[in-house]
């Protein structure tokens, strides 16, 4: 998957951070003030930069001035100001947080990030499946496995979200979208087709009172 | 009504007053110098005439003429200067010779003169003795002097008008004039309550209203500057509550969702701990802080011997954990104040000093009854930060104060500790020499 550089002082926050992003397969590396950026993605091997904009050293809209062009850069600012938002879209930010952040939003904005700047792979391997997003196709063991289109958007929301426990009101919020006016069991039923079709019953868990976990 | 037009209507109506009193009397005063004017020629005009009658009437008697003679040579007179408003009576105490003058004329004292109105007609009358003649009465119709003073007061009613409403139209440009810098500040300042702190009023010129427009500026800089301290303790406040926050939060979100081991469980309810520890620490805080704000104190002697001992006491644990040694050298004193909040203040200060400095050094509280210095030779400070140390949330060495636990409100509320007890907080600091810390008390 990607490689994440994150840049912000708070050091619990700065674990948070890593350890949710190598949840879902990034790998990660961190600073803690802003001067030694530049430096650090000048030679691109980065897939993107997740910063701080309250920053010891170089603030964080500065450092983003120097490095716009080196690295695509999600802004992590706790300030709710719309006034920061927009200056740090303005001198070039991809996306920007807002502290306090849920994980799946994290998730979720450095994913689209990612794929916006096709940073991503465009294929996801785990024990003997292959999941090719651009055709919408899986194969378990080199065979097509035919899936309805809601079942791929299922697994694809899994995969993204790997190893972090979805609820079924966000799992139908992202894949069946607000136009749905489904219950929550629906998800369940397609939880059972995917198991049963791609034989997850050990990968794909039931967390307890919360939902679903794909353990990868 | 707006103060110029105040100004403008007191300063015309005292203007008219006076140009009317002004232009009256000197109208008054004219025609007193006309009347004296006519009435010397009028004087004049006799004379010459009582002369050539006396001249006449002598040659005539030597022609030896009789007494009779007298109205005619008179009737010849009034043929010449009839035509000139002049009018005569000749008599004597039992003899009337000759008498032109209009019914009810009432005439003067022989030798003496004075103005009379007959039929609405004013005459200047002189009763003249003329000698071996009897009483000449010289009448002369002065009506022209009343259509003059007419004419005058025309004139000067004319005059007072226009110079009225010329005075009316330029008092008023002017006084508008004078006004608008004053109605322009009127709307900057209207623009400023309405919260717009970047306008500036236009300070030129050397009246005073460009002086009242250089303070109201000054003010404008001083809401802004305020404004400005506002918005960053707000900003600052904003994130010095969402960093726990944003810890707590995601640390809870993360040990619901993630597969955790033992390990990653213990790290991850340790930051849970610390952050809460944290919000706790700035909530109390801010409520002292309000809470001094609010209510101020109920000051009571306190000993301050007594009360350095104590911080002492209660801090050289935590000094000994850092190897450093307290020492204090007092004298007697007391001052007025709150003991808690007191020992909140020298407690945080002495904190502060133990914490800037390196193991085996030494922090001094020095008291001389009235003044309390803590005094370290820590690593100290750079003027830029010593000059924003009281500000809250300000911290010169973010890392290890956030480290330490530290909310970097410590010296914000020392200052507003100060504050209330009317005592005066200063540093004194240099980098690598240490800082003193001085707390006088009035």
């Amino acid at each position: 998957m990607a490689n994440i550089l994150i840049v912000e002082d708070e050091l619990p926050i700065n674990n948070l951070i890593k350890l949710n992003l190598e949840l879902v397969g990034h790998t990660c590396k961190q600073l803690y003030e802003g001067s030694a950026v530049p430096a650090a993605v000048a030679d691109g091997q980065y897939d993107l930069l997740l910063l701080d904009v309250m920053l010891p050293g170089l603030s964080g809209l500065e450092v983003l001035e120097r490095v716009k062009d080196a690295v695509p850069v999600i802004l992590v600012t706790a300030r709710s100001q719309l006034n920061d938002r927009l200056q740090g879209l303005r001198l070039g930010a991809d996306d920007y947080i807002v502290k306090p952040f849920e994980i799946l939003e994290l998730v979720a904005r450095v994913d689209a990030v990612l794929r916006r700047t096709k940073a991503v792979s465009s294929t996801f391997a785990f024990d003997d499946i292959l999941v090719d997003f651009d055709a919408r196709k899986v194969y378990r063991q080199g065979a097509e496995v035919a899936l309805t289109p809601k079942e791929f958007d299922l697994l694809d929301t899994l995969i993204r979200n790997r190893n972090l426990a979805m609820s079924r009101e966000k799992l139908l919020d992202i894949v069946w979208k607000y136009d749905f006016e489904g219950d929550e069991r629906t998800v369940d039923v397609h939880i059972r087709k995917l198991r049963k079709k791609l034989g997850l019953d050990k990968q794909l868990k039931t967390v307890f009172k919360t939902g679903y976990r794909l353990e990868v | 009504m707006r103060l110029w037009q105040k100004t403008y209507l007191a300063a015309l109506i005292l203007f008219l007053i006076f140009l009317d009193i002004s232009v009256f009397l000197l109208a008054f005063y004219t025609y007193g110098e006309v009347v004296l004017a006519a009435e010397a020629s009028c004087d004049t005009e006799n004379a010459a005439i009582v002369h050539a009658l006396k001249r006449d009437y002598d040659d005539v008697m030597e022609m030896g003429s009789s007494e009779e003679s007298l109205p005619l040579l008179l009737r010849s007179y009034d043929g010449y200067y009839g035509s000139r408003l002049i009018r005569f009576r000749a008599y004597t105490g039992d003899r009337e010779f000759f008498d032109t003058l209009p019914d009810g004329m009432q005439i003067p004292e022989p030798d003496a003169s004075k103005l009379c109105s007959v039929g609405g007609v004013r005459y200047f009358v002189i009763n003249n003795t003329v000698e071996g003649l009897g009483q000449f009465v010289y009448a002369k119709d002065v009506s022209s002097l009343d259509e003059k003073f007419r004419a005058l007061m025309t004139v000067f009613v004319c005059v007072s008008v226009g110079a009225s409403v010329l005075l009316a139209a330029c008092l008023f440009v002017a006084l508008k004039r004078l006004s608008v810098p004053l109605e322009k500040l009127r709307r900057t300042s209207e623009t400023i309550a309405g919260g717009d702190l970047s306008v500036r009023a236009n300070e030129s010129g050397k009246d005073e209203v460009a002086a009242l427009a250089k303070s109201f500026n000054v003010m404008v800089d001083a809401l802004r500057q305020d404004a400005r301290r506002k918005q960053a303790l707000v900003e600052n406040m904003a994130h010095e509550l969402r960093t726990p926050l944003t810890t707590i939060r995601g640390y809870a979100d993360y040990l619901e969702k993630a597969p955790v081991a033992a390990e990653g469980r213990r790290q991850a309810l340790a930051y849970i701990q610390t952050e809460a520890d944290r919000l706790e620490s700035v909530a109390e805080k801010l409520l002292d802080g309000a809470f001094i704000r609010e209510n101020g104190i109920s000051p009571r002697p306190v000993d301050l011997p007594t009360l350095l001992e104590d911080t002492v006491r209660r801090l050289t644990p935590r000094a000994d954990k850092s190897g450093v040694y307290l020492t204090l050298d007092t004298r007697p004193g007391v001052v007025d104040g709150d003991p808690a909040l007191l020992s909140v203040l020298i407690g945080n200060l002495v904190e502060n000093a133990v914490k800037a400095s390196s193991p085996g050094s030494t922090v001094r509280l020095v008291c001389d009854g009235k003044t309390v210095a803590i005094i370290d030779r820590g690593k100290g400070m750079t003027p830029e930060q010593l000059s924003h140390i009281t500000e809250p949330f300000y911290r010169t060495d973010k890392a290890r104060s956030r480290a330490e636990g530290g909310t970097g409100l410590g010296l914000a509320l020392c200052k507003q500790i100060a504050n209330a007890h009317r005592a005066t907080l200063s540093f004194t600091s240099a980098p690598g020499e240490g800082t003193t810390a001085r707390v006088e008390f009035p």
